[in-house]
């Protein structure tokens, strides 16, 4: 900002007015900035206390920021609940609040029709077995369109996790353990 | 013509009947002649206003001495109307119908033989445009095209709208009713105070939207997702365990 402009004066005369081809219409170039008597402040209210705005040190805070990186898109918080259930018709504009919990913290036990033996194992801990490429693409398809091979094989993998399938059983069945791992992955 | 008092003027056996008493005779006879010839003549009326149902049209002949004769009717709205068995003389024809000026025109009757007769109305009121059906914006336009002001403008809640400036929706919306009636005349007096003018419009339909299961997601998709939505996130409160 220049210092020589007084607040509320136009500053016109500071803006060249620039050169433009020969070919093309030349555009009124001239723009008159309003500028404020006092300096644009943010309003910090900390309880019910409107706080100073701290000054911070440029060089310093970058010295600092160095030492971290962003948090991985795996590791940010998560929406686990919301004030108004999917499904609800609401008019436009509703506000609707949300509650987050970080990835590591969330557990299976909270989706439905999960299977048993992984209603206490965390997003994190079924990683590996997302990450497994044969029952990645396992889960694509609906366990009734998976192939003998194909079910044997994964059956394999849960029961290497620790996970027992028991078709005979709802919440040991396959199905239940392509919920539980279908579930984590909006998690990752 | 008119009929003269007639004197009869008997002959006595024997008397001798002169050229004066057969010309008398024979003129007699010629009058009521003339006189019955007259009583043939058809006079048809028809009114030019192409917007005039002729039907509506009220056709009469007048003569100072006698009581006024009304024309039958057409059948057709741009028919004429027919005056007959007038007397022989001068008569003067007037048309008159609702929200016009009277119109005339003055026709002597000589002979048998046909008369037309073509009067303009003059119009004083304007009939008041059926609106039903159409967008309030077209509605309007007709209103205008009338010359009859909008001066109230309510949806079918109640809700009054600013007659000279609705809203943009308001304008798309259909007409569902509307005072005075389709036809009724609005003469100059009503229309220069403001026609009462009643136009109801549906209120619009808040739209609603479904609200999506953000589970899973972060607050930046959480966000995204309820803005394309139209809805907005509030309050967010991240978790940790308690200590």
């Amino acid at each position: 900002m220049g210092s020589s402009f007084r607040p509320g004066l136009a500053a016109a005369a500071a803006i060249p007015k620039t050169s433009v081809l020969a070919t093309a219409v030349r555009i009124p170039t001239e723009k008159v900035v309003d500028l404020e008597a006092t300096r644009t402040k943010a309003t910090i209210v900390r309880g019910t206390e409107t706080v100073e705005t701290p000054v911070i040190n440029l060089t310093r805070a970058t010295g600092l920021l160095d030492a971290f990186v962003p948090v991985r898109r795996t590791e940010e918080a998560r929406a686990v609940k919301q004030t108004i259930v999917a499904g609800t018709l609401v008019a436009r504009g509703t506000t609707i609040d949300l509650e987050f919990l970080a990835p590591t913290h969330v557990v299976l036990g909270i989706f439905d029709g999960v299977h048993a033996d992984l209603r206490a194992s965390s997003v994190l801990s079924v990683a590996s077995l997302l990450d497994d490429p044969e029952v990645s693409a396992a889960l694509k398809k609906n366990t009734s369109e998976l192939t003998a091979t194909e079910r044997q094989n994964v059956g394999a993998k849960f029961a290497a996790a620790n996970v027992a399938i028991d078709d005979a059983v709802p919440e040991k069945s396959m199905g239940a353990a392509f919920m539980a791992l279908k579930s984590a992955q909006a998690f990752r | 013509m008119e009929l003269r008092p007639f004197v009869s003027t008997l002959v006595r056996p024997g008397q001798p009947l002169t050229a004066q008493g057969w010309n008398d005779l024979v003129n007699g006879i010629d009058a009521v002649h003339a006189f019955l010839r007259a009583t043939l003549h058809v006079v048809t009326v028809r009114i030019t206003n192409p917007e005039v149902d002729a039907r509506g049209v009220r056709v009469t002949a007048t003569r100072g001495d006698v009581p006024p004769v009304e024309g039958v009717r057409p059948a057709e709205p741009d028919g004429a109307h027919v005056l007959s068995r007038l007397e022989a003389g001068t008569w003067t024809i007037v048309a008159d119908a609702p929200g016009y000026r009277p119109a005339s025109a003055s026709v002597t009757i000589v002979d048998e033989g046909t008369t037309d007769v073509q009067l303009a109305l003059e119009a004083t009121a304007r009939p008041m445009p059926e609106l039903f059906g159409l967008t309030l914006n077209a509605a309007i336009g007709k209103l205008e095209g009338a010359g009859i002001a909008l001066t109230r403008l309510l949806d079918f809640e109640g809700t009054d709208y600013a007659p000279a400036n609705p809203g943009r929706e308001q304008l798309s919306q259909p007409v569902l009713a509307q005072s005075p009636v389709a036809g009724t005349l609005v003469d100059s007096a009503t229309a220069a105070r403001g026609a009462a003018v009643v136009i109801a419009v549906p209120a619009l339909l808040e739209s609603v939207v479904e609200v999506p299961s953000l589970a899973g997601l972060t607050q930046d998709e959480a966000k995204r997702v309820l803005e394309d939505l139209g809805l907005r996130l509030g309050k967010v409160t991240v978790l940790q365990p308690r200590t």
